[in-house]
């Protein structure tokens, strides 16, 4: 496969441009580096969840980075395979909390659709036009992995002509339940949201398990700090601006670390 | 074209933990809905749900959702005469939603409400999101090859069957173990109350009087071969999973397509991926929930792609609720056995037709019939429209 283009939002700011050279410094005391709700208002969005409007952003800005217009991605053609570790929990916690506090059912007509992870891609489709296949994975950055090895196999069997692979995580509504994982205590919590246009061509590549973290994988979480699900992609962003040939991405979740390697360099995003 | 079956099945329905008593609840048309024992109902319009009878396999430390999973997948391991060393190297893709969100409401409910801080059950609150049914799985039944949690709302459990699929058919694996599991929720169960998708008595699918869905729990788990392979070891084979086709509305978060647009694709690109004419496809399993707008709208695809014909339809649902994650596999068990017994399951409580629904629905008693292919439809929240398309092998 190649990449047609990166987007990349994270809670230090727009693109690779907007990252510290190491996060932990940048934080100083925070735990928790929030991602501002992006500036997509009207009818359309009145009920979308702060996590559905930053994957929509996310797409926004990889058309710009690739000099795309949205008619590149729209139709049966682009798959859509979304990822994420937590993007959800805010909405559940929201509709749970209001359930308990209201009691019985008025939990919310209007926000229970949002506590479906799927609320997410759902709205990327629907601003996009995206019709074609369509995959929802839930982990942190070995699902990422995954996700990327299934849309080279997508693209590599034409079920696709183009795929479209994003992952979103938001914290921020959440922190204090986070705050009781101690597995959270070394990095930074940074809400982010990423995104890769991904193009038939080049050598064909796999998903299998990795011993140890790749130098990418320790780059993105030294600069960004923990993205969970993003930290793939957005080792993507950081090769592809590298031009490093051969490039090795590399994601772990829950004691599972798995790794995609690509043989030759992926087409840089224009900037 | 690699040619992939099926050759082991396994399930955790409301009629109990098995396949057998699964397929004979649903042949016999028999409704497991009944009064809801499993969260507080007083005071919600709807007291109902098909709920899975006591007791479950496994461990009561673990989530009922992961007891539920476990049981269903070892079922079809074990069904599919797979050893230690086979297992290994196979694929696990798990459709799932509420994960272990049973336990953990009630964990956060009670932290919320008492004020104080209260030790946290620890495997259940470890199992509380959705990927927790595959690490169980694969933990425990030795499956170490590529590992998915697919979360497509209500069509995950057909979506886990269609990328297991790929998966063989890719030669990445030999072999793949995949399906869904979902247990009742206060989420959910609020959820659809607040939505007033629930019908107050069992839901009535395809009937002229309907009034919305039933919620149910279960699993249930396939496994998918290579048929090279399954024949070299001598397998038996239940179905082949001869095409599928998954789309996108692109229209609403909630509300599919008015003219069920993605749906007819869905349909359409399992028929292709088959290369199966729609005349060949004598069944159809139907998402079939119960509301009206996703009945006539599913008709309506049903209709623009096989025609006014002799399409027989019916829908699981109207037995043992909508199961959500788990829906689109148990529904492809009971499409596999529909073909293996020549036998389609009824749609219970369907009295009075809807003059909008073209088909016969095989109302209240199961139709023995001959059967070359079937299919199996799942359509979630989001628009994501799955079809599932099963051969006799």
């Amino acid at each position: 496969m190649r990449v047609a283009g990166v987007g990349l939002l994270t809670g230090w700011g727009e693109g690779l441009a907007a990252l510290p050279a190491h996060a932990r410094r940048a934080a100083g005391s925070r735990s928790l580096i929030p991602l501002a709700a992006p500036p997509l208002g009207g009818e359309r969005f009145r009920r979308a969840t702060r996590e559905c409007l930053f994957g929509v952003t996310a797409v926004y800005a990889l058309l710009r980075e690739a000099g795309l217009g949205s008619e590149a991605i729209a139709g049966g053609d682009t798959a859509l395979i979304y990822v994420t570790a937590g993007g959800y929990g805010a909405s559940n916690r929201a509709f749970i909390e209001a359930a308990a506090s209201a009691g019985r059912e008025s939990g919310g007509a209007l926000y229970f659709p949002y506590t479906a992870p799927s609320a997410i891609p759902a709205e990327v489709t629907i601003e996009f036009g995206l019709r074609g296949p369509y995959v929802i994975l839930i982990g942190g950055a070995a699902a990422t992995i995954e996700a990327l090895g299934q849309a080279d196999r997508m693209l590599a069997e034409g079920t696709c002509a183009r795929a479209l692979v994003l992952a979103v995580e938001t914290f921020a509504e959440c922190a204090d339940l986070y705050a009781r994982g101690r597995w959270l205590v070394e990095w930074p919590l940074v809400e982010a949201a990423a995104c890769a246009l991904l193009l038939p061509g080049g050598n064909g590549m796999m998903a299998g398990p990795a011993e140890r973290a790749s130098p990418l994988e320790e780059a993105v979480r030294r600069r960004v700090g923990e993205t969970l699900a993003c930290a793939p992609l957005i080792g993507l962003a950081l090769a592809c601006a590298a031009g490093d040939d051969p490039w090795e991405l590399t994601g772990q979740w829950r004691g599972r670390r798995l790794a995609l390697r690509g043989e030759r360099s992926p087409a840089g995003p224009r900037r | 074209m690699t040619q992939i079956v099926v050759t082991g099945l396994g399930a955790v329905s409301p009629f109990g933990v098995g396949v057998k008593a699964y397929w004979d609840g649903v042949r016999s048309g028999t409704c497991a809905i009944r009064p809801v024992t499993l969260i507080e109902a007083d005071g919600f319009r709807c007291r109902i749900a098909a709920e899975v009878p006591g007791p479950l396999p496994g461990s009561a430390r673990r989530s009922r959702g992961d007891r539920m999973a476990l049981g269903a997948a070892r079922e079809a391991l074990d069904d599919a005469g797979l050893g230690a060393c086979e297992r290994r190297e196979m694929a696990l893709i798990v459709g799932a939603v509420g994960g272990g969100m049973l336990e953990g409401e009630a964990w956060y409910w009670a932290l919320k409400r008492g004020g104080r801080r209260l030790r946290a059950p620890q495997l259940s609150l470890r199992s509380i999101l959705p990927w927790s049914h595959a690490e169980v799985i694969g933990s425990r039944l030795g499956l170490e090859g590529p590992r998915e949690t697919i979360v497509t709302a209500c069509s995950s459990g057909a979506a886990s069957l269609a990328i297991a699929a790929d998966l063989v058919a890719d030669g990445v694996v030999p072999a793949a173990l995949a399906g869904g599991a979902d247990t009742l929720t206060r989420l959910c169960f609020m959820g659809f109350n607040a939505l007033r998708l629930l019908d107050p008595d069992p839901c009535r699918p395809f009937d002229r009087d309907r009034r919305g869905m039933s919620i149910g729990e279960g699993a249930a788990f396939v496994v998918l071969e290579d048929a090279a392979h399954a024949r070299a070891r001598g397998a038996r084979v239940y179905a082949e999973l001869a095409g599928y086709g998954m789309t996108t509305d692109a229209f609403h978060v909630t509300s599919p397509h008015p003219a069920g647009e993605g749906m007819v694709r869905a349909m359409q690109a399992a028929l292709a991926r088959a290369r199966v004419e729609p005349g060949a496809v004598g069944y159809a399993n139907a998402h079939g929930t119960g509301t009206l707008q996703n009945d006539r709208i599913e008709a309506g695809a049903l209709r623009e792609v096989f025609g006014d014909g002799g399409l027989l339809v019916s829908s699981t649902k109207s037995m043992i609720g909508h199961t959500m994650a788990a829906a689109g596999s148990l529904e492809a068990v009971a499409t596999v056995l529909a073909l293996v017994h020549e036998t389609v399951p009824p749609t219970a409580h369907l009295t009075t037709p809807d003059p909008e629904v073209a088909f016969d629905c095989v109302p209240g008693a199961a139709r023995e019939v001959s059967l070359e292919c079937a299919i199996s439809n799942s359509f979630g929240f989001g628009g994501q429209n799955v079809t599932l398309l099963f051969r006799c092998p």
